[in-house]
């Protein structure tokens, strides 16, 4: 899978805009969890990052037809509270 | 989990090694996962504070397509677990792809919203002019190379020219950063407009 960098990693380019926007090194990112990334960027904008469809139409949609009707697990907890 | 009973049978069947070719390409994969992808999802997560569910809805794909590869149904058919490998390499290209065009589609939108924002606003005396005439230089570059990114994109996955797309995420970003360098004296410009235009309406 040719990405653009000799070594098949990402460009030198590529690589400092992703530190400059997340606050982390590409380096960092893959030393951490998914989890520990998010947490990182989370507690960086002091906003929770959730899962959401963006269903922007000039992005070529694609996958299941549900993606516009997730539902978040802090709804399924609220649900269940009311049984 | 690991230990349940697996629906097909002998659940010691799934931790079967597959051929070692097999394996390269999944090390591979997760390579690719790792270097590439994880690193282009968390800047779009720190750009749009969310997992955006279209890349989510593609890593499970993988998961699944992987899988399928130690299936015992499909172990034993390596064109079957090839063809689940190749499936699941395609689902991580386009993760990657979504990656490149949700941070640029962000970016754009930023780009565009500020370009909105000045323009009642006095430019040519940020940086004497020379803020503003580069701004539309790299404007200009930057949707060019989203184009060229564009014209490369084929339905054939395998021919996909990340690299086309990597360069106009790059000409956006230094667009967005021009901005910001000069955001100060943007600034004084726009209090400069709103003086003027005070002193015009008392001079009526």
């Amino acid at each position: 899978m040719n990405n653009g960098s000799k070594e098949g990693f990402l460009r030198a380019e590529t690589c400092k805009n992703v530190r400059k926007t997340t606050g982390l090194t590409v380096e960092q990112i893959i030393s951490m969890s998914a989890e520990e990334v998010d947490d990182f960027i989370s507690a960086k904008s002091g906003r929770k990052i959730e899962v959401k469809a963006l269903l922007d139409s000039r992005l070529q949609g694609r996958g299941s037809v549900l993606l516009g009707r997730l539902i978040r697990r802090e709804d399924i907890e609220r649900r269940l509270a009311g049984i | 989990m690991g230990d349940q009973d697996a629906t097909s049978g002998n659940p010691q069947r799934w931790k079967s090694v597959l051929a070692p070719r097999v394996e390269n390409r999944i090390i591979q994969l997760f390579v690719d996962y790792q270097r590439k992808f994880k690193p282009l999802l968390a800047e779009v997560e720190a750009q749009q504070q969310c997992l955006p569910a279209e890349i989510l809805n593609e890593i499970r794909a993988i998961f699944d397509h992987l899988s399928r590869c130690y299936d015992p149904v499909n172990k034993d058919d390596e064109e079957k677990v090839f063809s689940n490998l190749e499936k699941a390499r395609n689902h991580l290209k386009r993760a990657i792809l979504d990656c490149y065009k949700t941070s640029i589609l962000y970016l754009h939108d930023e780009i565009e919203r500020f370009m909105e924002s000045i323009n009642t606003i006095d430019m040519t005396v940020v940086n004497n002019g020379k803020f503003y005439e580069r701004l539309l230089e790299l404007r200009h570059h930057a949707k060019q190379a989203y184009y060229v990114a564009k014209m490369h994109e084929s339905v054939e996955l395998e021919h996909v020219d990340f690299d086309s797309f990597q360069s106009a995420l790059a000409r956006y970003h230094e667009t967005a950063d021009h901005i910001r360098e000069n955001l100060n004296a943007i600034e004084w410009a726009k209090q400069r407009t709103v003086k003027k235009s005070f002193f015009r309406c008392c001079s009526r």
